[in-house]
């Protein structure tokens, strides 16, 4: 009895998989210009991003170059401990955190007032000319953004000591100075990004109902009104969902700038995991101490990422995935 | 408190384009006008520049006697309910119906009580902690038109108000529309392009074409005595069968011919109207046609195209030579499709339009009075 019930049921199961298959494959075949053309991207993340994580196992171990990955004794936590007892790590972390926060703090609403502040031009020559200059910094390389910050603020012919010298004030070298390097290293980030972030704000305000505005009109709304009831409370999803994304990359702040930027004598305030991990890993050859730094940074920041995703789909209904 | 509002020469232009051309209109207070016209007539425009929306290019506009081409929507006593609503999506319905009244600086009492009564008056009570997008598209139109209603203004603008509702919900919406109007008395501007909506709403209606006013009257009038053969064919559902037809006189007798075959003798006083005009727009609208013969009707011969059984009533179809025909016919009738028929048309009832120009040459007004 029981097998004249199993047996039509394995029957209608296997076709079912097997053209489950047959659809994938079908479905390849046919879409196979796609596939090709994504086919790059896989191949640099199977190099670059997965192939690597092999490599991640020396966090655990004692490495030796001369012994190789496979060689090398394991030795359990003990460089997450090392870490931990260090005080530049913790200095890291703590400088990561502090430049993370006054970057979200202070970076965040300057794309947002810039958005509005574009939305309210009406003349279109002006306008496409203040977003073609609110742009360009973002496609300047950082190497060169450096060079101009540190020429900017030069002792001897910086445009700033200049202008303090013409005041009668003395003049400051910023840059070795580690009370100062936050502040620079923020701003010149907002001027570079800024406009760039504005555009995915501006895109939101363009997608308001114009009948919203003209409704307003007919009410009584000054243009001001309008900015603050219409316009902010419209676009608050779009805010939300990017700052909840900032949020999940708080950990990451990138170390090119960083390096391009900071001395020994603003370490203090400068140091950040990633220029932690780059002094370590590649200028100390301590390569399984900066594994451990680097695992220990990317943990805390998929927690952030998941943490952060939970709250927007919470808030906003919406998230990154 | 309904005002009147008066537009004389009136102009709007966008660069060398001319959206409305010098047009002038005179509503009463307590009017329920309705501007109608195919897309790109003119009608919004003319709309939004008595809402203050759009500046005028030319003319004036008045409302209440004061002249308000310089004043800011908002100082000239209207309120507008838009096509798509225009809510705010991160606002409670109440949030919504008290947006003007909360900028205006009225004490909660007083905002409270404008709310309450625009709620109770399109029984919105139950939804008034509701967000727009838990609103239904009638649900959500109830609410723009309550926000109008709290501003208490001299004249209501309403901006293709239905158009985004189906069948069904736009019957009802036209009807609450028309109680609204009976309860307040408020002069009402309402812009459609649906001539239904405008024949079942309005105490008059303006037909526009081309940023200029076709003919304005009562609805009856615009029925009956359409000037042109485009108003002919954009009043009624189905709207007036308008063929081009050729003139024959044979002695004291005039006929015109249809579809290239059929001849119908037309009357002495449509003799004397057309007067040598040869290049002619015959019209005969769909309830003047009939299946029998009676007093003062006149055959002509085709064949049945098509069907429409819309229950109470049917709408044949029918092919007469070049030319289509559309007949209302009893919902139970028992034409069928493509089987001869003889239509008997009222010839006291046919309209004659000049060709070139499109205007009204001949219809006996007596007939239909």
């Amino acid at each position: 009895m029981s097998g004249a019930i199993e047996s039509p049921a394995t029957f209608v199961k296997q076709p079912v998989r097997a053209s489950k298959w047959g659809e994938v494959i079908e479905t390849m075949r046919r879409d196979w210009m796609l596939y090709a053309m994504l086919a790059p991207a896989l191949i640099w993340f199977l190099i670059f991003m997965y192939k690597p994580m092999y490599g991640l196992q020396i966090a655990f171990k004692h490495f030796s170059a001369f012994k190789g990955i496979e060689g090398s004794e394991w030795i359990g936590f003990a460089h997450f401990m090392t870490l931990f007892h260090s005080d530049q790590f913790l200095r890291a972390i703590s400088n990561t955190l502090v430049i993370s926060f006054y970057s979200l703090i202070l970076a965040a609403p300057v794309p947002i007032l810039l958005a509005l502040m574009i939305n309210e031009v009406h003349s279109k020559g002006f306008r496409k000319t203040v977003q073609t200059v609110l742009y360009l910094p973002h496609f300047i390389s950082v190497v060169i953004v450096a060079g101009i910050v540190i020429a900017f603020l030069s002792p001897t012919t910086g445009l700033v000591n200049t202008a303090l010298r013409a005041l009668g004030l003395e003049q400051v070298y910023f840059l070795t100075r580690p009370e100062w390097f936050r502040g620079i290293y923020i701003s010149s980030g907002i001027w570079k990004e800024a406009g760039f972030d504005s555009i995915i704000y501006l895109a939101a305000i363009m997608g308001i109902n114009p009948a919203l505005y003209e409704s307003a009109q007919v009410d009584g709304a000054t243009r001001w009104q309008m900015i603050w009831r219409i316009t902010v409370p419209c676009i608050l999803p779009t805010i939300a969902v990017l700052l909840v994304i900032r949020l999940g990359h708080i950990l990451e702040v990138g170390y090119e700038y960083i390096v391009l930027l900071y001395q020994p004598s603003t370490y203090e305030t400068a140091d950040v995991i990633s220029t932690y991990i780059y002094r370590l890993g590649l200028q100390g050859a301590r390569y399984d101490l900066a594994a451990a730094a680097g695992i220990f940074n990317a943990v805390v920041a998929l927690i952030l990422v998941l943490t952060a995703n939970k709250i927007s789909r919470r808030i906003t209904r919406t998230g990154v995935f | 408190m309904a005002a009147n509002v008066s537009l004389r020469n009136v102009a709007k232009h966008f660069g060398a384009v001319k959206v409305v051309d010098n047009i002038s209109l005179e509503i009463e207070p307590g009017e329920f006008v309705v501007l109608v016209g195919p897309s790109g007539c003119g009608k919004s425009t003319t709309l939004r520049l008595v809402a203050g929306l759009e500046q005028i290019s030319d003319g004036t506009i008045s409302i209440d006697n004061r002249v308000v081409n310089n004043l800011a929507p908002k100082d000239r006593g209207v309120a507008m309910v838009f096509q798509n609503y225009a809510l705010y999506p991160h606002l409670t319905v109440r949030d919504n119906i008290s947006f003007g009244l909360r900028l205006g600086r009225m004490s909660k009492a007083d905002i409270d009580a404008e709310v309450t009564r625009a709620a109770s008056i399109l029984e919105l009570g139950p939804l008034l902690d509701r967000r727009p997008s838990d609103l239904s598209g009638g649900q959500r139109q109830r609410v723009a038109m309550g926000r109008a209603i709290v501003r208490n203004p001299s004249v209501f603008l309403f901006d293709e108000p239905l158009s985004n509702l189906d069948a069904k919900l736009r019957t009802q919406m036209r009807a609450e529309i028309k109680r609204l109007h009976s309860r307040l008395r408020n002069t009402v501007i309402y812009v459609t392009h649906d001539q239904l909506e405008a024949m079942t709403l309005a105490d008059r209606i303006v037909v526009m074409r081309g940023g200029v006013i076709e003919q304005m009257g009562t609805p009856k009038e615009l029925f009956d005595a359409p000037v042109s053969s485009f108003v002919a064919g954009f009043m009624g559902s189905p709207p007036m069968n308008l063929t081009p037809c050729s003139v024959v006189s044979n002695g004291d007798a005039t006929s015109v011919t249809l579809g290239g075959t059929e001849k119908l003798s037309l009357p002495p006083a449509a003799r004397e109207a057309i007067n040598g005009t040869e290049q002619l727009t015959f019209g005969v609208r769909p309830e003047d046609i009939r299946l029998q013969p009676r007093e003062g009707t006149q055959p002509i011969n085709g064949l049945v195209e098509l069907v429409e059984p819309l229950g109470g009533e049917s709408l044949v179809h029918v092919r007469v030579g070049d030319d289509l025909f559309v007949m209302r016919a009893e919902g139970r009738t028992t034409v069928e499709s493509d089987r001869p028929i003889t239509l008997h048309l009222d010839m006291q009832r046919i309209y004659l339009f000049d060709r070139k120009g499109g205007r009204r040459v001949y219809h006996d007004m007596e007939a239909t009075s």
